[in-house]
């Protein structure tokens, strides 16, 4: 792996929503052992119409990148174990009022992709990289100024209203295993890496389909002095444009 | 392009009940149980409105404002018809109304476990209403107060997703032919659109229920015609949704709902991402 890595992340709220009701999460890790070198990032964007869908969102990315998994049925049993610590969170809260009882028995919903970056054993300037996606939450993979993978939805109008999610209820999992995505492929030194929720990655990939090459725009962001004011300046220019949906808004950013 | 306006706190919609509470309530329902009557069907439906509309705006720190939520009764008399501390208003917060239901009863039901198994696990469902059932079917008047409260709504917010009124009665209305107020109501709008006005018919005709037709051809009595044809045919942005569903929608599908109670629409009405799985 490229020791030149670089990680950018950007997030913001929807508009008239406070910090504290950003409901996304991201988590990265690095890890060297004996040179092999790894990175693990991973991206959940929780449903608005759950309940503690941020405290969900935070146990699936954390948990991703502490062991990342790319096996439908280690992701099956990882949920089992988060459900419980959500269930364990949700009684440590004591007595709820009627409505907050009856949603938290319906769980809580969020989308998950987690991807793990690998060095070959010889090699700093190329190696594999595999990825695991349940929902509409998409990486982009952009090589000499072209996107040349995007995942696991391709084209913008491939982008629904109800994406399927995973829950900390399991009965609302059944249907969704086989909706669960894996993608392994290969990156280079220069290759650069987006992970975005769905807001802007409908947007990226609407532009990108009119030959925009919007991936500049955000690494524009980053030559900024500010780039988190540079971000949150930007994003709300295209909400306010009607060019980007008002939801929130996560990216992370890595250049190999 | 209309029905576009973001529901949110600082941009709220509004949603305004009618409910029949009609002598003629006390007729039986031709769609359930043989000794329910039509007014207990109205009670039931509207306490399940309510529930899904407080449940769908529930966050974890308490319940987002995104609607204001009206209930006009009509039967001896026309007007606001929740009790207790709601009593007397038009229109209230949806955070008010999670707060005071008239009493919340313990329910069962069996749910999915996730293993292919069934367990039973009770819930509470909170009642704002009883049936009630006394005197003439005024409707016209009902709508023509609708018609008050809404334009009042629209003079104060210009912009918001337009309001939903939602008129559940038998059709029988004694004060007249309610299609030119349903009509009155309809042509109201404002920057986003036109008020919708959908009604839910619940008859003591026995027949299975129907939702969201698009023509009057399968409707069992000339009442259902009379208020399938003064609702608002779905806006296009409502279609779509509910075609994601799987329900049977078409381009002409109106907000009608017969022996059904219409709660599907709450899960058409977008106010952020909602799961595919959570039916």
């Amino acid at each position: 792996m490229n020791l030149k890595a670089k990680l950018n992340y950007f997030w913001l709220q929807k508009l008239g929503n406070e910090q504290e009701d950003y409901e996304d999460a991201f988590a990265s890790k690095n890890k060297d052992i004996i040179n092999n070198i790894s990175i693990t990032l991973a991206v959940a964007d929780g449903a608005t119409e759950s309940l503690f869908a941020s405290i969900w969102a935070k146990m699936l990315t954390k948990s991703f990148v502490e062991k990342p998994f790319f096996i439908r049925r280690t992701l099956q049993r990882r949920t089992n174990d988060l459900s419980n610590e959500w269930q364990r969170y949700i009684q440590s809260l004591g007595p709820l009022p009627w409505y907050a009882e009856e949603k938290t028995h319906l769980g809580a919903f969020a989308t998950i992709l987690g991807v793990r970056f690998k060095s070959k054993r010889n090699s700093q300037h190329s190696g594999s990289w595999s990825a695991i996606a349940l929902g509409d939450t998409c990486l982009f993979q952009i090589r000499n100024n072209e996107l040349i993978c995007s995942f696991p939805i391709s084209s913008a109008d491939k982008f629904g209203r109800f994406p399927h999610l995973l829950s900390s209820n399991l009965s609302y999992n059944l249907v969704v295993w086989d909706k669960v995505r894996f993608k392994k492929s290969e990156w280079r030194t220069g290759d650069l890496f987006i992970l975005a929720t769905d807001a802007l990655a409908y947007w990226f990939l609407s532009q990108n389909e009119q030959n925009k090459k919007p991936w500049n725009d955000i690494l524009n962001l980053t030559r900024n002095l500010s780039p988190s004011e540079s971000f949150k300046s930007w994003v709300n220019d295209l909400r306010k444009s009607s060019q980007l949906k008002n939801d929130d808004v996560t990216i992370l950013l890595l250049r190999l | 392009m209309p029905y576009q306006a973001e529901i949110s706190r600082k941009n709220p919609s509004c949603l305004l009940f009618l409910i029949d509470q009609s002598g003629s309530m006390s007729d039986p329902f031709g769609g359930g149980e043989p000794n329910k009557q039509k007014a207990d069907q109205v009670a039931v439906i509207m306490n399940r409105w309510l529930q899904n509309l407080v449940i769908k705006c529930a966050k974890s720190e308490g319940v987002r404002d995104f609607y204001y939520i009206g209930v006009i009764g009509y039967g001896n008399s026309v007007g606001p018809a929740f009790a207790g501390s709601l009593a007397e208003h038009d229109l209230v917060p949806i955070s008010q109304i999670a707060d005071s239901p008239m009493r919340i009863e313990e329910r069962k039901k069996k749910v999915d476990d996730g293993a292919g198994g069934l367990v039973e696990q009770s819930f509470k469902f909170p009642i704002w209403f009883d049936s009630v059932a006394n005197g003439g079917t005024p409707m016209c008047q009902a709508l023509s107060k609708a018609k008050k409260i809404v334009q009042d709504w629209l003079s104060k917010h210009p912009s918001c997703f337009p309001p939903i009124v939602i008129n559940i009665t038998d059709g029988e209305a004694t004060d007249g032919n309610p299609s030119e107020a349903a009509n009155e109501i309809r042509e109201l709008s404002n920057a986003d659109g036109n008020v919708l006005l959908f009604n839910v018919h619940l008859s003591s005709t026995q027949a299975d229920p129907i939702e969201f037709p698009d023509s009057d051809s399968s409707l069992p009595d000339d009442f259902a015609r009379l208020l399938f044809n003064m609702s608002s045919i779905l806006p296009p942005h409502i279609q779509n949704a509910a075609k994601e569903y799987e329900n049977k929608i078409t381009e002409a599908s109106r907000g009608f709902a017969f022996h059904a109670d219409g709660v599907s629409l709450i899960k058409f009405l977008d106010i952020g991402t909602r799961p595919s799985n959570l039916r």
